[in-house]
């Protein structure tokens, strides 16, 4: 009776190693799928009216997505930034009403299945609601 | 004492001639082709980095007596799929790489599995049979991927599609993970730019290797591949172990299309498997590996032996004859060439090494009058 | 019903079912609005064409040499013979039987080499004849830029130096023996020559394998002890069985050109050893047993299915499946044979 108790440790032990190592496995696909599903910022510096308010465009103004490259735009420029996985930091650089550099740093969330967005600089800066908006 | 030595010496010729052959023919071909050392230090790591992991994944099934695994190209397809899902959803950097990667695992399991019972049937003619199934997978790729993929398989990405509305284009830009690991640690020697990370990952394959020797499972198969009826009498699984060799080595062969594949930056959905699988064992033996024995050794070797004759022929067929096409032909011919002699020398032996027993059975039965 | 599964376990799974296959092709043709005239007469047409490099296998066959995947090199001697005929400026129908007549030394002598080689590996006889195959049509690229040929129908025209890579035997032998006694009904066309000549081709072989040699080689194939006891030199009927296998290579690519219309260099012969292995299992033979039946069969079969499945299947899938479909029909074909283990295996 006991000949065959054991037996059936190793083998259910066996089963068990190999299902936690598929799942592990799952698991490190779902976190690298999360991770590195490229998406697209259009960034936007370029004047805009939301909910009856007009944010102005700035002269100029540099923006980095997170650890990337500075990125400087002028008047009515658009800029296209390729970015991968789902929480982003957005660091804008602007000269202040007052002279001095103004630094903002966001930090917002993508959606998964939108491959596309949209983001409007001085919507941003004048901390209205919509300047991240899905782009179709 | 000098009778043993001058038996050495032709021992290591007999069994060193293929990687002795190339030696010379390159030491030929080298000045004729007018390349610089520093341009073929960069080809040769180049080519290192992206071939070398292909070519360790034939080592196992060797050690277990399968002789070359034709059938690697049965895990480059799955790496090719897992690359091609990747590229649809658009999964960027090292994550895509390894997402591949781990897409292609399941795929590779499953065709290695099939591979190895199908080998199991055909005991003794393991090679061709491998080659064919090589063939007919590539007939089975088409069918998915030519015509189940953008109908019955949904891909979302219209750029990677054919007009037609199915099947998956010639050319797939592989721009997401292009050199995403080749480029994760970069060190320069000169000019030329080392992919460190890239031979990281090489190095654990060979580090894996080596271990697996060493375990149960690495002894079995190195008992099989010695001889199949001993290891049967002591109790070891052959069929099953004889399939476990080529699962691993299919796996093995999916992870190295991918960093083959990550190395170039585009895939040619339908012909970048096809040449993979012959290079793979034309480079082992180039490295002096036979049909039943190979070392990490003959697989560096081999690839920078063979990777340089193919680099350097072109250009020295030009300046030999005029005609570029003679360097490229000839290369070809070296290829099959090489494939054709080490096969021979490994029946040869083979047969004499049969003979020799039963010479020696038939004298140890001789009756005493 | 026992009648039946005898049938059954005789004519194995594979080809009952690329049997029933092109049978069901020629059934939906008129509905796919393909004349089964024009079929027919391709599908003849094809047959004959490459009859007799399915023929090619069987010597090798019966002397237990196994598959001959290494035709190439009796393909590369009807070359060979073929654009020397042509360099020397010969036409009209006698250019055929002279191809012919100077493909044969060629055929012979790569014969018996091929043969040596494959009497030093038994045992390994398919997987070396593959990459001989394979090295000698490589070789054969390098050569056929170097061979001092001029004909100017053969040569690429800026330079004149090295051959071109398809070169047409119009003006020559094109249709030579196609035309011969052809017959015309309709949209149907009977090649009548060609079959002809590929219908005595197989009679002399047939002859050849019950003459006294012709015994002594299947001896070797299928019982070697007795042969050996009966005093066969074993190595000899082998390297016999592997010349008329290179001529017959020789004979069916030259067939081959005088339907076809055109010369294959460089890496045409490459692949061909494949379909030829395909039909001829395809018709029934095995690793070590084959006959004329299993040839006529498997390559009439074999070809049915390439001239059909493009013209049905497009019509009515719309989708061209024809190159998948052939790559998977014959290669699995050749998968089955050879993990079919042989009752009383040595």
């Amino acid at each position: 009776m006991s000949c065959s108790m054991i037996f059936k440790e190793v083998k259910t032990r066996r089963i068990i190693v190999r299902a936690l190592s598929v799942l592990f496995l799952f698991l490190i696909a779902v976190m690298l799928f999360l991770g590195g599903k490229g998406h697209s910022l259009l960034i936007d510096n370029k004047t805009v009216e939301i909910g009856g308010k007009t944010y102005r465009e700035l002269n100029v103004v540099e923006v980095k997505i997170g650890r990337g490259k500075e990125e400087e735009m002028l008047k009515k420029d658009r800029i296209k930034i390729e970015t991968a996985g789902q929480r982003q930091v957005i660091t804008v650089t602007f000269p202040g009403d007052d002279g001095n550099e103004k630094i903002i740093k966001k930090t917002f969330r993508i959606k998964l299945n939108e491959p596309m967005y949209l983001i409007s600089l001085p919507a941003l800066i004048g901390d209205a609601d919509g300047w991240l908006v899905p782009f179709r | 004492m000098l009778k043993k030595d001058k038996d050495n010496v032709i021992k290591f010729l007999e069994t060193n001639l293929v990687p002795i052959l190339f030696v010379i023919i390159i030491a030929f071909a080298l000045p004729l082709s007018g390349f610089s050392i520093r341009y073929l230090f960069n080809e040769i790591i180049v080519r290192l980095v992206r071939n070398l992991f292909l070519v360790l994944a034939l080592l196992l099934p060797i050690m277990a007596g399968m002789g070359l695994n034709f059938g690697m190209v049965l895990g480059a397809m799955a790496g090719e799929i897992g690359l091609i899902f990747i590229t649809d959803w658009n999964i960027t950097g090292l994550n895509g790489l390894f997402l591949a990667m781990i897409l292609s695992i399941p795929l590779s399991v499953l065709l290695g599995w099939m591979c190895g019972k199908i080998l199991n049937r055909a005991k003794g003619r393991e090679m061709v049979t491998s080659y064919i199934l090589g063939f007919f997978m590539n007939g089975v790729y088409q069918l998915v991927v030519l015509y189940g993929m953008g109908s019955i398989i949904p891909i979302a990405s219209d750029s990677i599609v054919l007009s037609r509305g199915y099947g998956i284009r010639n050319a797939v830009n592989l721009t997401g993970i292009r050199q995403s690991l080749d480029r994760l640690l970069p060190v320069k020697i000169g000019t030329t730019l080392i992919p460190v990370a890239t031979f990281a990952l090489i190095a654990i394959l060979c580090l894996f290797i080596i271990w697996f020797r060493k375990t149960k499972l690495g002894h079995d198969m190195r008992a099989i591949g010695q001889d199949m009826a001993v290891a049967e009498a002591s109790g070891i699984d052959v069929a099953k172990t004889r399939i476990i060799s080529i699962i691993i080595s299919t796996v093995l062969a999916g992870f190295g299309m991918v960093i083959y594949l990550q190395n170039i930056g585009t895939m040619n959905t339908y012909n970048s498997h096809e040449q993979v699988g012959m290079f793979s064992i034309a480079a082992l033996l180039v490295g002096g590996a036979s049909v039943n024995r190979a070392k990490i050794g003959n697989a560096i070797l081999g690839v920078v032996l063979f990777h340089l004759m193919f680099v350097i022929s072109p250009m020295a067929g030009k300046n030999l004859i005029g005609q570029a096409q003679l360097g490229e032909y000839f290369r070809v011919f070296v290829s099959y060439g090489v494939i054709s002699i080490s096969l021979v020398l490994y029946a040869i032996r083979k047969q004499r090494d049969r003979t020799r027993a039963g010479i020696a059975l038939a004298d140890a039965q001789e009756v005493p009058e | 019903m026992t009648f039946l599964n005898r049938i059954i376990e005789k004519t194995g799974w594979p080809r009952l079912i690329i049997a029933l296959f092109l049978l069901s092709l020629f059934i939906m043709a008129p509905f796919a609005e393909v004349k089964i005239g024009t079929s027919l007469s391709d599908t003849l047409i094809r047959f004959g064409m490459n009859g007799i490099m399915v023929l090619a296998m069987v010597p090798m066959i019966h002397s237990g040499c196994g598959l001959n995947f290494g035709l190439p090199l009796g393909i590369i001697a009807g070359l060979l013979g073929a654009t020397i005929t042509i360099e020397l400026g010969a036409t009209g129908t006698s250019s055929f039987f002279i191809a012919l007549l100077l493909a044969t030394p060629f055929a012979l002598v790569f014969g018996w080499g091929y043969g040596n080689l494959l009497n030093r590996v038994k045992g390994n006889e398919m997987m070396i004849a593959t990459y001989v195959g394979f090295s000698s049509v490589a070789f054969m690229c390098m050569m056929w830029l170097l061979l001092p040929f001029s004909s100017p129908t053969m040569v690429w025209g800026y330079e004149g130096v090295g051959l071109r890579t398809t070169i047409s035997v119009e003006g020559f032998y094109l249709h030579a023996l196609s035309n011969i006694f052809a017959v015309r009904i309709g949209t149907f066309l009977l090649p009548t020559g060609m079959l002809l000549f590929m219908g005595f081709i197989c009679f002399l072989v047939w002859a050849f394998l019950h003459t006294k040699t012709g015994t002594a080689m299947t001896a070797v194939g299928s019982n070697p002890v007795f042969a050996r006891a009966s005093g066969v030199n074993i190595d000899r009927m082998r390297t016999i069985s592997v010349m008329l296998s290179t001529w017959l290579g020789a004979v069916g690519i030259i067939v081959y050109q005088q339907s076809f219309g055109f010369i294959q260099l460089y890496m045409g012969p490459f692949y061909m050893a494949f379909p030829a292995v395909a039909a001829i299992l395809i018709g029934g033979a095995s690793v070590n047993k084959a006959s004329i039946m299993n040839v006529l069969i498997g390559a009439f079969l074999f070809q049915g299915i390439l001239t059909m499945t493009p013209s049905v299947m497009n019509s009515i899938i719309q989708m061209d499946m024809s190159e998948v479909i052939r790559i998977i029909v014959s290669n699995g074909m050749i998968l089955y044979a050879l993990t079919r283990v042989k009752k009383g295996a040595h």
